[in-house]
């Protein structure tokens, strides 16, 4: 009952994390060592390559749902923890997708956190453009979010 | 004016530029795709790119 995986994301900016946090109903959670999920890994599920499973679970920040307190195991608030990112730059972001405590994350942040992931990206390249002096406007459409720059 | 479209979809990203010339789009986005972390997946040059790249072969 641990499925407990790894995304590839790159996040190098808290603060336009914690911005996209927000944009989904979640809210970031500075310094937090240790992100709620089943608890324990059971073997199930192929875990994350190259970390040891007694390891799972900590990490160096957290998110979770918006005002709800996190626990382990059965029906618990779990958590999307922040590691060290395994190619040295910024951190990935590691949560357990099982059942109906992973599927709550799943709604609020994307299939495979791909909404948060995306929702980081449209955040940091907003500031990026804007800080060399670009006008940025945004569109939705299907789920795609379309930045348009100009000056 | 100069025109950057960025698309966003889910993890994810495109790239286009619009008014530039030569090489300037490549020199605009290179900070952008850092910060994103690499994660375009592709880019769109403009045609004031390729006609400045026909033009340089033009005149050797």
């Amino acid at each position: 009952m641990s499925h407990i995986v790894r995304q590839p994301a790159d996040i190098i900016d808290l603060d336009a994390l914690s911005v996209a946090c927000r944009r989904r109903g979640l809210e970031f959670r500075p310094n937090k060592t240790h992100h709620a999920w089943w608890g324990r890994f059971v073997g199930d599920s192929p875990g994350i390559a190259g970390v040891d499973p007694s390891l799972y679970g900590t990490c160096l920040h957290a998110i979770g749902e918006k005002g709800t307190i996190p626990s382990d195991g059965y029906g618990g608030h779990w958590e999307i923890g922040l590691v060290a990112n395994p190619n040295g730059r910024g951190y990935s972001l590691v949560f357990d997708n099982y059942g109906e405590s992973g599927r709550r994350i799943t709604a609020l942040a994307g299939e495979n956190l791909s909404g948060l992931i995306q929702e980081y990206g449209v955040e940091v390249a907003t500031r990026k453009m804007q800080r060399q002096g670009y006008r940025v406007t945004r569109a939705e459409t299907a789920g795609k979010v379309r930045l348009h720059c100009y000056r | 004016m100069r025109e950057i479209i960025i698309t966003f979809d889910g993890a994810d990203v495109t790239i286009e530029t619009k008014g530039f010339k030569g090489a300037e789009c490549q020199k605009a986005t290179a900070e952008l795709e850092k910060a994103l972390g690499g994660r375009r997946t592709s880019e769109t040059l403009t045609a004031e790119y390729a006609k400045v790249a026909t033009d340089a072969k033009t005149k050797q």
